[in-house]
């Protein structure tokens, strides 16, 4: 029976292990970042294995600015404080010192790890309702290594 | 005939189903005969068994209901039910995965100390470890939920199949493994499609997938067979759904070349398989080492496929040339020749899912290319007609080697002809 246990709790510890390698970026932004405000604007949706959420576009993070960096893959967004909100200063594929900044990915699609809000679906109908007519502001925490997790959404 | 006097009834008899108990008294009249056994062994051990349906069908229910209640758990946390906070939301799902976890190995501890004669196999344990392996999907899901990690992200099934993956060789259970499998394949399609600009780069990351699981397949059944019983039926059947998939895509007409780059990872893949495919090869016995060699046979042949552009001389809209005819003919023999292996290798794994998957596989395959791509080359009745006659023919060919099979078998065993 103590093998069993131990075979148990090996098996336990390397699953949750994975879990936690799996929402790692996320993990760490919420326990050790620093909170920042953005302004946000709605999309929508339904995951299949998550259920609904709203799909957060960035209105100070310039897509096209974006496009036009050579290759593919992380890139990173320097954040400026522009009154109660930080906006997007630079965007680099060299991992910027000082200022916070944002890690993102552009490999399928543009991704700074906060573009999705999980909410109950009669929420995020609400949510999404609420962002599309007002000026939104996602609240987010961001580590020193550039990796964001949305905490919540402030609706004005 | 000498008569014995009946042997005592064990105290516990084994559950057989009436096919499988019809086959044993015949091979025990056989053995009889031939003075293998004598009248009181054959008694003895026909009386150990008695007939059932109830296992296979305790079997079926109990798959069926842990396949549901883990779908049910994977849809509730899909359903984002807002009467519990987030994290609860993760420690409730995360308490049933554990409960699931420890409930199943100790259940298994239980049989593995029962006495020697009295662990009448039972799905139970099965059940439950498909029960953990499904429900910590969940728990990787709900964590993401909480953590607004953004929607669609195909790692995620990566990290919930590795899991199942180390579960299921952990404790050496198939039913984890086929989780394990079936999550890791969607999201390697998942991610492939998602990130590559080019068919053939997706194609290549398939059928090296397909060669790393047939290598894994063939090392099972030879090397590592006792010890995990069901790992091997498990990955060829992974591996033959995924080879037949991408053969299905390389075969298309339009399927080229356009905008492939080799990039580091997919080289380091395709090497990575390679390495799979000799080490298969080289360690595996018997015509277990056909497996891995049969995957990159059909990998080439796909590859081909691609690499053949027909271009402009295949114009659905338009006539079709020579080099148009050339490809659809390889395409379709390229397939049927690769569907007609796995169900060869399905009877001799005994694998009836997968001689249907191969079967499946092919009606699909050639229902579509009849509409979609041979429609071009021939019309209406006489594509029915020709598809018949190609499938009777086929059918014709497979049933005189089955005969030629059984011949030769019986002539090796020294039977009567």
């Amino acid at each position: 029976m103590r093998s069993v246990a131990v075979k148990v709790g090996v098996v336990a510890l390397v699953q949750l292990a994975l879990v936690g390698v799996a929402v790692a970026p996320r993990l760490s932004a919420r326990l050790t970042g620093d909170e920042l405000r953005l302004r946000v604007a709605p999309v929508d949706p339904i995951d299949p294995f998550r259920g609904a959420y709203v799909d957060l576009d960035y209105p100070d993070i310039d897509s096209e600015r974006i496009y036009e960096l050579d290759g593919g893959g992380t890139f990173y967004v320097t954040l400026v404080r522009d009154g109660e909100v930080w906006t997007a200063g630079g965007y680099s594929r060299e991992r910027p010192t000082g200022s916070p900044y944002l890690a993102c990915d552009d490999r399928a699609e543009i991704s700074c790890g906060i573009e999705s809000l999980f909410l109950p679906q009669g929420e995020a109908a609400a949510m999404e309702d609420a962002v599309s007519s007002g000026s939104a502001v996602a609240v987010v925490k961001v580590d020193g290594r550039g990796h964001a997790a949305l905490v919540r959404v402030e609706v004005g | 005939m000498t008569t014995a006097p009946a042997p005592p009834h064990p105290a516990r008899t084994r559950p057989a189903t009436p096919a499988q108990l019809d086959w044993l008294a015949a091979e025990l009249a056989h053995w009889r005969s031939t003075g293998l056994v004598d009248d009181r062994s054959a008694n003895a051990i026909l009386v150990s068994y008695h007939p059932s349906r109830r296992f296979d069908l305790s079997h079926l229910l109990l798959t069926l209901g842990a396949a549901f209640v883990g779908v049910g758990i994977l849809w509730l946390v899909a359903s984002n039910l807002d009467q519990l906070p987030p994290l609860v939301r993760f420690l409730v799902v995360a308490a049933f995965w554990l409960a699931f976890l420890a409930g199943g190995e100790y259940l298994a501890g239980r049989r593995d100390h029962a006495p020697s004669g009295s662990a009448i196999p039972s799905p139970v344990v099965g059940a439950v470890r498909i029960l953990a392996a499904l429900t910590y999907g969940g728990v990787v899901m709900q964590a993401a939920q909480s953590l607004q990690v953004p929607a669609y992200e195909p790692q995620l099934l990566a990290w919930w199949g590795l899991g199942a993956l180390v579960h299921a060789y952990a404790v050496r259970a198939a039913g984890p493994l086929a989780v394990g499998l079936g999550a890791g394949t969607a999201w390697l399609v998942w991610q492939t499609t998602w990130e590559s600009p080019d068919a053939l780069t997706v194609l290549l990351v398939l059928f090296a997938a397909a060669c790393v699981a047939a290598s894994v397949a063939a090392l099972h059944a030879t090397r590592l067979g006792a010890s995990f019983k069901g790992f091997s039926a498990t990955w060829r059947e992974v591996g033959a759904l995924v080879t037949l998939g991408a053969l299905f895509v390389a075969a298309l007409p339009f399927v080229t070349t356009d905008d492939f780059t080799a990039s580091m990872p997919l080289v380091v893949l395709l090497v990575v398989a390679g390495l799979a495919v000799a080490a298969a090869a080289a360690l595996a016995t018997d015509n277990a080492r056909l497996e891995p060699l049969m995957a990159l046979a059909i990998t080439l042949l796909g590859v081909l496929l691609v690499l053949w552009e027909v271009g402009s001389d295949f114009d659905i809209d338009d006539q079709v040339g020579v080099a148009g005819w050339a490809h659809a003919a390889l395409g379709v023999a390229a397939y049927v020749g690769a569907a007609a292996w796995f169900a060869v290798l399905g009877v001799l794994r005994d694998s009836r899912r997968l001689t249907f998957l191969a079967t499946a596989a092919l009606v699909v395959f050639t229902t579509f290319q009849a509409f979609s791509v041979f429609a071009a080359i021939v019309q209406g009745a006489w594509l029915f007609l020709l598809l018949g006659l190609v499938f009777a023919g086929t059918g014709w060919v497979a049933d005189r080697a089955r005969r030629q099979l059984a011949r030769t078998l019986t002539d090796e065993e020294g039977g009567p002809r």
